[in-house]
């Protein structure tokens, strides 16, 4: 674990992304304690102004404050991010190890259903179970952590497929180790690695796709700020207020590049064998 | 004097879509109290698949019909919930390979404490005095520093050590071992050999010793059995198996290790290679490659003959 952690903080990338993740989740979690504007407050004599004292990003076309409004998306992002992720993980682990570990018509029954939800794009299937649910957060949530399930359980099944037959597996069940036992002591524990990783590249996926979906109108509703309801907002004031746009494409910008970043850098320490060549 | 584990017509097939091939066949043994049985043979003969028979380890596709009494239960009519009471506390096993058999994310300590406290109900701390106790019987030095390490931490030999001390955890009756000592170099095997020897005397377990090492039989057992292509060609007490071999093929096994004191051109080998499971011949599975071979042989199928009251072997001229 420590030369872990030393692999980690040799690699100046990760160390960067998580520096820049770190100060994003902090700025988020106290934000009510920052001296901000209230995200949803309208001051009508200062519409569509540009970056001043007053308004550090300048305003948008009801007057309120981009900034806050920036942040406040920021933690809807990273709620509905972090939020659907371990849905679809949680989801994930479990159905992968069933099909993994005991085969036979499970296994068919849950590949098969999984390969359905797989043949649907994701934003699409997204858009349908939103239409299906009701536009809203915990929909978007909801919606988001279903599309991913696929991903999670054909990692999860091909890990234990490699797990499974290994010695200690066999062995811990000589020694009389219940199958749950097994699954979830011996096989989990050795399959964490690539789980980390695509949750991590997950998380901003599942960020773009809600942005997406506020985009189009079906994510977060307004009048709370997200960062894809706010790009689609700025588009009929682009030319009064380039700030509009610029700054939540910006943050968005900034907080995937971050995410994924850091998901390759773990990929690299987790299998520091991969790309040496 | 009952017998420990007493095998009877012991059958595997493995199902793969509609075929049905038999393993293994005809498998009669015993092992008694305290004795260590050796089960020798080529790669690819049915020795581990008969381990993992009695362990009930076999893949779901593989069918197990015949008797495997132990005690005075038999194993295949036991629940899987009877079965894991059984397994780990009476009867363990070692396996081949100690690089892969112990998992590379649990402490040493947490491995080996692990059957202790599920099937002989301790607490956690009485755990941990019998998993140090373990540790120091089977020559693990600093115990009490190897108990936090994880299993990379040690080498090849200190594993087996630690999957030996695993296999001992609850005193089992029988302890098979399915070639313990193949991956281990010649000095640690020596080593290993030694430690399980004095563990099954001073505990009275059984051994059930899968080798295909003659030496290490020699060293180790007590009685031996021959298995050929599925089937046990010859049964004997070690010494009758070194001195009178009476099957051909044991005979075979016997010439073609190496003798300090010959001198050779060429090692003596058996000519031929092992049938093919689903192209077993009707006669003696050994006839093809037999210089004995006459018209019986690969006509019908020999019995395994009583040679004498312990000894038997699965030949027409024995």
């Amino acid at each position: 674990m420590s030369s872990m952690l030393q692999n980690f903080s040799k690699n100046k990338t990760a160390l960067i992304c998580m520096i820049i993740l770190l100060f994003i989740i902090v700025v988020v979690i106290f934000s009510e304690f920052l001296p901000l504007h209230s995200p949803n407050k309208m001051n009508k004599e200062y519409r569509l102004q540009g970056p001043s004292s007053e308004f550090f990003l300048g305003t948008d076309q009801f007057g309120r404050d981009l900034f806050s409004r920036i942040i406040s998306g920021a933690k809807i992002s990273l709620l509905v991010g972090i939020s659907s992720v371990i849905i679809s993980v949680g989801i994930g682990i479990i159905l992968g190890l069933i099909a993994g570990y005991f085969g036979k018509w499970y296994d068919s029954l849950i590949m098969r259903t999984m390969d359905i939800l797989f043949a649907f794009p994701e934003i699409l299937l997204a858009l349908a179970i939103v239409a299906a649910l009701g536009p809203g957060t915990f929909n978007t949530i909801l919606a988001i952590g279903i599309v991913n399930i696929p991903v999670f359980t054909r990692l999860v099944r091909g890990s234990v497929l490699g797990v499974k037959n290994l010695e200690y597996i066999e062995s811990a069940k000589s020694l009389g180790a219940k199958d749950t036992r097994i699954l979830f002591l011996e096989i989990l524990p050795n399959i964490t690695a690539p789980l980390l990783v695509q949750s991590t590249l997950a998380i901003s996926g599942a960020i773009l796709t809600e942005s997406a979906l506020s985009f189009l109108g079906l994510g977060v509703q307004p009048p709370n700020p997200s960062w894809g309801g706010m790009i689609a907002e700025s588009r009929r004031y682009m030319e009064l207020a380039p700030g509009m746009i610029i700054w939540p494409c910006l943050a968005m910008l900034i907080t995937i590049f971050a995410i994924n970043l850091f998901g390759d850098a773990l990929n690299d320490i987790f299998n520091p064998l991969r790309g040496k060549n | 004097m009952n017998s420990l584990l007493k095998v009877e017509d012991l059958k595997v097939q493995i199902k793969k879509n509609k075929d049905v091939t038999t393993i293994i066949k005809d498998i009669n043994f015993s092992i008694n109290p305290g004795e260590t049985l050796g089960v020798v043979g080529e790669s690819g003969c049915g020795k581990s698949i008969t381990s993992l028979a009695i362990m009930r380890l076999l893949d779901k596709n593989a069918q197990v019909t015949g008797k495997i009494q132990f005690e005075s239960h038999d194993i295949l009519r036991m629940t899987q919930k009877e079965f894991r009471h059984v397994r780990g506390n009476h009867i363990s096993l070692i396996f081949q390979e100690p690089m892969t058999s112990l998992n590379p994310l649990h402490k040493i300590g947490k491995q080996i404490s692990e059957p202790v406290i599920r099937h002989l109900k301790m607490s956690k701390s009485d755990a941990k005095e019998r998993t140090i106790e373990l540790l120091n019987a089977v020559g693990i030095p600093r115990p009490n520093e190897i108990y936090n390490e994880y299993p990379y931490q040690l080498s090849g030999g200190m594993r087996q050590r630690i999957v030996i001390a695993m296999a001992m955890a609850c005193n089992p009756r029988l302890i098979i071992a399915d070639e313990p000592t193949t991956a281990l170099d010649v000095t640690i095997q020596a080593q290993i050999l030694k430690l399980l020897k004095k563990i099954a005397k001073e505990n009275g377990t059984s051994i059930l010793f899968i080798t295909h090492d003659l030496g290490v039989v020699a060293e180790m057992c007590d009685r031996v059995i021959v298995m050929y292509a599925g089937q046990i060609v010859e049964e004997a007490d070690v010494r009758t198996i070194f001195k009178q071999p009476k099957h051909p093929y044991t005979k075979g096994l016997l010439s073609s290790m190496p003798n300090m004191e010959k001198e050779y051109e060429v090692l003596d080998t058996i000519e031929g290679s092992v049938p093919m499971f689903n192209e077993m011949p009707t006669g003696c599975r050994y006839a093809s490659r037999c210089k004995l071979a006459q018209d019986i042989c690969f006509n019908r199928e020999p019995d395994l003959i009583k040679a004498n009251s312990d000894h038997k072997a699965r030949c027409y001229f024995a």
